[in-house]
């Protein structure tokens, strides 16, 4: 018996420790891919001209007005962004689930256009399209939100669609009719409350993609904060990587934002499958 | 309180493509009554309940309440309770606030809304689940919570598209019952969907039965029990045994199952040597004595046979027997006596006087056709005995 109980541990606690080495050693391999880059960037931008080590190139970056003027403009385009998407994508999305269910792979390989069409002929087609537009909107860089809207579109799309498939979208509607809701009311106050968390996840991504975008904005000859960062790249090496790792440092507080979407909407599909 | 609402489906039509899936649909509900539409999946039922709802269009017909054509008013507009199939609490909403949520929309004052979304969870039963959220409910909960929120708005009709087929079969028989309780004190006029007989005869003042967009028959629980209107209602019905015999002394009412005579009413006008078939329910096969010799008749209207197996069904038994005229039969047995019928054992049964009723003759020396008239019939004891025979526990000697 005390052999048999000796035994049994050893045997079933080696077992799967070969993997589980073989899954840390993966996972250091994958993490280094990403974090010697990011670290040999930190350390750079935290050089002086004199070797030493200081945060110089972080507070002048941060205390240059092009720096705060870019950052904001692009930020204003980001908060428009995410609103003109908002607006149009959701009503459509719904509308796709509930009414036109058979467009929905129509709509699915439409939202793939802006991966295979490259930024630089969206730039070049925008630039003819709105040639002849008012100048409040051609002439200003109110003219990226319709390329921000479009580029974002996959992302938004996807996470509304997730969050649409993860709720029984026909019922929900027509329990809100019956209660004397009209259609309209019905998105507001039923469909839209139980989007949230989709539709913060499909924001924060928007969000990112603005933040960083530089193609478009370098075409069109527009300032925003992916532009100044290339400009002070090729001015100084230093402030550059600095401004990189504040962009980075941004990037990752909306990723946390989705993750935290993507939990509390696990809980929400949890309820459509039946509950307890 | 609630109003006392009549309704009425005048001629509805509604096609899907080339499939009509309500062909002239007409029902009248009184007020305060229940009638629930059974059928088999796909006989039109949900559609008749979603187009009084508002939630589709017929193609032709018209919904009438309290005499106001509401055909083409929108669904928020009817005034109608409905609970769905799938569970339908807004998941954002505390269970509270669901049954508050109508309420709210018609612009109720905050304590009104909460005083009878209290007494509405405490009718359901669920008093203490107030702030629950749908998720943290069961199955049974939120349909409970679901009824709660359909009558809070006072609906004039009530509507339920098969409310407790998600649920396990003990819940969904409480839950029927609150149902109906509910319902007889409220007096609301409902319109009940399933496909569940048992449930459609237990909770309905009548039952209308569908079939590929038909009205069969309706008629009180008892009446589409005891006197199916045709064919397809014996067989969907109830468990029925189709005896295939032949009219042998028309004017006496005197049909023979192989060597045995059976008296039914309805033979007056068919020809001498008709084929045709006898609709009887088990319980109204009486096994009377062991027979001696299963090819034995001891009297008009007693069948001879021999028990081949039998399924204990609880309070009865359900004994499977191979007649003498070549057909396998149900007969059900207090349990208390299942016992002394063991597969092997030969059997006299007498059909109950009036109890069976003749359908589908067809004329000398043709079979008659009774699959080709009516569409399956899963109370169809006869159609298939040996597939049915796999399926059951037998005790063979």
């Amino acid at each position: 018996m005390v052999a048999l109980s000796k035994d049994r541990p050893r045997h079933t606690s080696q077992a799967p420790q070969a993997p589980q080495t073989l899954k840390v050693l993966w996972l250091v391999l994958v993490a280094s891919y990403f974090v010697i880059p990011l670290l040999a960037t930190a350390v750079f931008s935290l050089q002086g001209p004199h070797g030493q080590y200081s945060l110089a190139a972080f507070t002048e970056e941060l205390s240059k007005a092009a720096f705060l003027r870019s950052f904001l403009l692009s930020l204003r385009l980001a908060g428009e962004t995410i609103v003109v998407s908002i607006v149009l994508m959701v009503p459509t999305a719904y509308w796709v689930h509930l009414r036109l269910r058979r467009a929905r792979p129509l709509v699915e390989m439409i939202s793939f256009l802006p991966f295979v069409v490259s930024p630089v002929v969206l730039a070049v087609g925008v630039e003819n399209v709105f040639r002849k537009g008012p100048s409040w909107f051609v002439g200003s860089p109110n003219v990226l939100v319709a390329v921000y809207v479009v580029l974002s579109f996959p992302f938004l799309y996807r996470a509304l669609d997730a969050g649409l498939r993860s709720v029984d979208i026909r019922t929900l509607t027509e329990a809100s009719q019956s209660l004397g809701v009209s259609g309209p009311g019905t998105l507001g106050r039923v469909i839209l409350p139980n989007l949230a968390s989709a539709i913060l996840a499909g924001s924060l991504l928007t969000f990112a993609i603005v933040m960083g975008e530089f193609t478009i904005s370098s075409l069109l000859l527009f300032n925003t904060f992916g532009v100044y960062i290339d400009y002070v790249g090729t001015n100084q090496a230093t402030g550059a990587a600095a401004l990189s790792l504040i962009s980075f440092v941004l990037t990752w507080i909306a990723m946390g934002g989705i993750a935290l979407a993507l939990q509390r909407r696990g809980a929400g599909r949890q309820f459509m499958i039946g509950g307890r | 309180m609630t109003r006392m609402t009549s309704l009425v489906l005048d001629g509805l039509h509604k096609s899907f493509g080339s499939v009509a899936a309500l062909d002239g649909l007409q029902l009248d509900l009184a007020p305060g009554e229940l009638i629930t539409l059974l059928g088999p999946s796909g006989c039109g039922k949900t559609t008749a309940l979603r187009i009084v709802a508002g939630f589709q269009g017929p193609d032709a017909g018209s919904v009438i309440l309290d005499g106001r054509d509401i055909t083409s008013t929108p669904p928020n507009r009817r005034d109608m309770g409905m609970v769905f199939q799938s569970y339908s609490l807004f998941p954002n909403m505390t269970a509270l606030q669901n049954v508050e949520f109508g309420l709210r929309v018609r612009r109720r004052k905050a304590p009104e809304r909460r005083t009878r979304a209290t007494n509405l969870l405490e009718m359901v039963g669920l008093p203490h689940i107030a702030s629950r959220y749908a998720h943290q409910l069961s199955g049974g909960q939120q349909q409970r919570v679901a009824l709660a929120r359909a009558l809070a708005i006072e609906p004039r009709v009530l509507l339920l598209d098969e409310p407790l087929s998600a649920l396990d079969a003990k819940v969904r028989l409480t839950l029927r019952e609150e149902i109906r309780r509910i319902q007889l004190e409220l007096g609301i006029t409902t319109l009940y969907v399933t496909h569940d007989q048992e449930e459609a005869l237990s909770i309905s003042d009548r039952v209308a039965v569908m079939a590929e967009g038909r009205l069969q028959q309706v008629g009180t629980p008892r009446e589409i029990y005891s006197a199916p209107a045709n064919d397809f209602v014996a067989g969907f019905v109830g468990l029925v045994n189709r005896i295939p015999c032949k009219v042998t002394h028309p004017g006496s009412g005197l049909v023979e199952h192989g060597k045995a005579r059976l008296r039914v009413p309805g033979t007056t006008d068919l020809p001498v040597g008709a084929n045709t078939e006898i609709l009887v329910r088990p319980e109204a096969l009486v096994p009377i004595d062991h027979g001696g010799s299963p090819d034995s008749q001891t009297d008009e209207s007693t069948l001879g046979g021999m028990v081949v197996a039998s399924s204990f069904l609880g309070a009865t038994t359900r004994l499977w027997i191979h007649t003498a005229g070549g057909s396998v039969v149900a007969a059900d047995v207090p349990s208390s006596k299942g016992a002394q019928w063991m597969a092997g054992t030969a059997v006299t049964l007498r059909v109950t006087p009036g109890a069976a009723r003749i359908v589908n003759t067809s004329k000398p020396g043709e079979p008659p056709d009774s699959q080709e008239q009516a569409p399956p019939s899963p109370g169809s004891a006869k159609s298939r005995p040996d597939q049915r025979r796999e399926h059951l526990t037998t005790a063979r000697g």
